[in-house]
């Protein structure tokens, strides 16, 4: 196991796992710090990946395939903000909505366009090739991790601390952070907390969609039937566990793409996939219990 | 009647208490105070909605601290909570299933497994007329009344258990003036009758008006003891702030 | 005249809903440039038709399942319990039927009861965990019943690709069950008795939800949790018990889907056609209202069963099902909103 941990090639795979958690979880931060319960963050990288694939395959250009992720991400955005900001729907049932809304759209154009069932690769989509980066790349097991990864984990690297200074700072931040905590207060100084959710939900769409395309035109470059495969729902535990803080949920994203990519690795030990396969979710929980408990152990000690 | 002992709950910031007194049979007491000043703490340990850190309660004679709502009020204790949108009704349930939740005696709406809802809808009936709550039926849901009617019916369905000991926290806020007089009529007539009743109540005037007893609390302690026949807004009023006149004296 | 007025002002919203609704089947249609007419009246015949009803029997087939799962949830929504992890409870419950099945020697009729039995006990016992997590270790139910899908899911898959495989098939199952033990199918038809068995979990649902104490306890849980702790529900006891039995229809469902259906576990059976979340929508569409969950669930099945029927009659991918299925629940849960979150309370109506 310590020899797994210690084998650089695993630690330059942690980024292709992290990277799609952390810009769905990031993308959530924003809607949970607007006071928008958003939790079908599956389908909106369900979509993101989709999307990539398309653009990439038509375009014959990764960028025109993040792009169009990022497009059809806001666009599902505002399918959201319509039926829960608007017409008031409830932000769960919405969400579940969305989710199978994601799933729907993506098989049936899955054959309306491709004809495929199940996945679609072709060599033309065009997927995202490894930024090398010199001199960083060759420091001893962190230069695998930091060079020679996808620009959407740059990116989403740069998201956390523009995320943390922008809600900090930035007077759109600040005004997001102020329809969730205090909407009244937003509203007497004549700005609608409702086109500030808008907002979040939109921007929410963009970012999950580049972790959408990670998936499936920076991982590898194809197309599956539900391929984010709950990675959206531990996004959504992450952004609950930190309540939306972009620092906290960037080491959160880290140690669950972490998880996902040490059980990737330990196929090749000969234990069953199906074992393999469930220790994210097992993980998540566990970060979940311990959490919770460390929580409570803290308001105790507090109280006496 | 209830015996009250050294009692601490927690809070954000500072703990309340420990506080300790008592409350006799046929007797009301009011604990008055500004509001955020431990009162709801003290409200919510007694009724075991939150636990106790320490201390002991006693109800008629029995040790309460470790038992919880349901068995509390088995005991003998019936609340009127002062949030009767979220603790005190179902607003989405009709007003028959608002008057039978919590009910003391287990066959009284039920048959085996089945619900009597003939029996239900006759009780609440019964709290309607004798609370002239408007309004439009048993089967009507309880968000369908004007808050004052609602507090009527949360009112209604407490004092009818006839419990020895009864936590009435601010019982008449929102409510018209016809319902408030009528609700402190009731409450009267309950001490009367040998209950007991711990009233708590930001509204100085309904504390001083009801109380034969006025505990006054500031910063989670009870801070004076005051008889009915003593007390006068002025000696209340300045007990519900006197530490911290104490404690600006002390800095000048 | 001024009835005639609120009519219409009540009418329109549903008006333009079922106009938007029907303007995207539309597009989706026009964009795979299938013949209109030919794939509605596909969806119909594939819904309700076909020789001596046989599409219609495999609606109901599937309804069977689908309102069996929507039972499911209903139970646990009305009582304020968002257990979305009726999934995991349904393949908990498949697998341990077709297993128990496979192993269990004695008199068939035995073997069945013994395995359906047993069924509902490991969903039981798998919403059970989802329960324990939130009571006791502090995890949302929303999270932890839906996290628990993944880890069964894989379980699953592995004994029946390892230990309980069915290596001559070649296919990721488990063996059949005993032939003694398949549901059998109503006379003429292709049919199974499984729909019966759903059949008494709703009845039983029905009853539960409106006549007895327990389920009058669970709702006014649902309604407002506050309320429920205040007037001395105990609520602790009430979730693990409504989760329980949510998940015991749950494993119940996945019995009948083992022997009436696939007589056997096959990897994803239970997963891939997306029953629970079906389920799940079937019981939002109509906003938890226990007589019209039945009603709901077999308009989904119609619908899943009709994109099939367009498939073969129009060449329309019958995955428009699912774009169909959650468009609907977007437009109507904005119109019946308010049945899930009126435990968060509603404005206070001063005297």
């Amino acid at each position: 196991m310590l020899e797994l941990i210690a084998d650089p090639s695993f630690a330059a795979s942690i980024p292709r796992f992290v990277t799609p958690i952390l810009l769905a979880a990031l993308g959530g931060a924003l809607c949970e710090r607007a006071g928008v319960f958003n939790i079908a963050l599956e389908g909106f990288l369900l979509v993101g990946a989709f999307a990539a694939v398309l653009g990439a395959y038509f375009s014959g250009t990764p960028y025109i395939g993040a792009l169009a992720a990022v497009a059809a991400g806001m666009a599902l955005g505002l399918i959201f903000a319509e039926f829960n900001l608007r017409r008031g729907g409830d932000s769960i049932v919405v969400s579940i909505a969305i989710n199978l809304l994601a799933a729907g759209l993506t098989t049936f154009f899955l054959r309306a366009i491709f004809d495929v069932t199940g996945a679609f690769s072709d060599p033309a989509i065009a997927g995202f090739a490894p930024v090398r980066l010199p001199l960083i790349e060759d420091i001893p097991w962190l230069g695998p991790i930091l060079s020679g990864q996808s620009p959407l984990f740059y990116l989403a690297l740069a998201c956390v601390p523009f995320l943390h200074i922008f809600l900090a700072r930035h007077r759109l931040g600040l005004r997001i952070r102020a329809a969730g905590e205090n909407p009244q207060a937003l509203r007497a100084g004549g700005v609608s907390p409702r086109r500030v959710q808008l907002l979040a939900l939109v921007a929410c769409g963009a970012l999950c969609g580049l972790g959408g395309a990670q998936l499936s035109i920076a991982n590898v470059n194809l197309f599956v039937e539900n391929m984010s495969a709950g990675r959206g729902w531990i996004a959504v535990v992450a952004v609950l566990l930190t309540r939306g803080r972009p620092w906290p949920l960037f080491f959160i994203a880290l140690l669950f793409g972490a998880v996902d990519s040490l059980s990737f690795r330990v196929q090749g030990l000969g234990l069953a996939q199906q074992f393999t396969d469930m220790m994210p979710y097992l993980a998540t929980l566990i970060v979940l219990v311990a959490l919770s408990w460390w929580r409570a152990k803290r308001t105790k000690g507090d109280a006496s | 009647m209830l015996a009250v002992d050294e009692i601490v709950v927690a809070r954000r910031g500072r703990d309340v208490g420990p506080l300790s007194f008592q409350l006799r049979a046929g007797e009301i007491v009011g604990i008055a105070g500004v509001s955020g000043n431990g009162q709801s703490e003290l409200v919510r340990a007694l009724t075991g909605l939150a636990p106790a850190v320490s201390g002991s309660i006693a109800l008629c004679g029995k040790d309460i601290v470790a038992f919880d709502v349901e068995a509390r009020r088995r005991q003998g204790m019936s609340y009127i909570p002062e949030d009767r949108q979220r603790m005190g009704l179902a607003l989405g349930a009709s007003v028959s299933e608002n008057a039978g939740a919590g009910h003391d005696d287990r066959n009284a709406f039920a048959a085996g497994p089945f619900l009597k809802h003939g029996a239900m809808a006759d009780f609440a009936r019964s709290l309607i007329e004798r609370y002239r709550i408007r309004v439009a039926g048993p089967r009507a849901a309880a968000a369908t009344m004007s808050g004052g009617n609602k507090q009527k019916l949360v009112v209604g369905r407490e004092l009818s258990r006839n419990s020895p000991l009864v936590i009435a926290e601010n019982p008449t806020w929102g409510v018209d003036i016809g319902a408030i007089d009528f609700i402190h009529g009731e409450l009267m007539r309950m001490r009367d009758e040998g209950h007991a009743i711990l009233l708590v109540s930001t509204e100085l005037d309904e504390v001083i008006a009801l109380s034969d007893r006025i505990l006054v609390m500031y910063d989670g302690a009870i801070a004076g003891d005051v008889s009915g026949g003593e007390a006068s807004r002025d000696r209340v009023g300045a007990l519900m702030t006197s530490k911290s006149a104490d404690a600006l004296g002390k800095v000048a | 005249m001024s009835n005639a007025k609120t009519i219409s002002r009540e009418a329109l919203p549903w008006i333009f809903t079922i106009l938007w609704i029907a303007a995207i089947i539309l597009a989706l249609l026009l964009f795979v440039g299938a013949p209109v007419g030919e794939a509605l009246s596909g969806f119909w015949n594939g819904a309700f038709g076909g020789r001596r009803h046989a599409y219609l029997m495999a609606t109901l087939s599937r309804s069977a399942l689908i309102v069996g799962m929507a039972v499911s949830v209903m139970l646990s929504f009305r009582a304020g319990l968002f257990n979305i992890g009726g999934e995991g409870q349904l393949v908990a419950g498949g697998l341990t039927a077709a297993l128990v099945a496979v192993l269990l020697p004695g008199p068939p009729m035995l073997v069945l009861a013994v395995a359906i039995a047993s069924a509902m006990l490991a969903g039981a016992l798998w919403a059970l965990l989802a329960g324990i997590l939130q009571l006791f270790m502090g995890v949302p139910l929303l999270v932890g019943s839906l996290l628990l899908n993944y880890p069964i899911r894989y379980i699953a898959s592995y004994l029946v690709a390892h230990p309980f495989r069915d290596v001559q098939s070649g296919m990721v199952q488990s063996h059949l069950v005993p032939q003694e033990t398949w549901l059998a199918y109503f006379p003429g038809t292709r049919l199974d008795m499984g729909i019966l068995f759903t059949a008494v979990a709703a009845a039983f649902a029905l009853v539960y939800s409106y006549w007895t104490v327990h389920g009058y306890h669970t709702r006014l849980n649902g309604l407002s949790p506050d309320f429920a702790r205040t007037v001395g529900l105990p609520v602790r006891k009430l979730t693990l018990q409504t989760l329980a039995l949510s998940g015991a229809i749950a494993g119940l469902v996945g019995a009948i889907a083992v022997f009436g259906i696939h007589h056997r576990y096959i990897d994803g059976m239970l997963v891939q056609p997306l029953y629970a979340w079906t389920g799940i929508i079937a019981v939002l569409l109509v906003g938890m209202v226990p007589w019209a969950v039945p009603i709901s669930g077999f308009f989904f099945a119609a619908v899943q069963t009709g994109a099939a029927g367009m498939e073969r009659a129009a060449g329309v991918p019958k995955e428009i099902a699912l774009v169909v299925q959650a468009v609907i629940i977007l437009f109507v849960a904005s119109r019946v909103s308010g049945a899930l979150s009126s435990s968060r309370g509603d404005g206070d109506g001063h005297a």
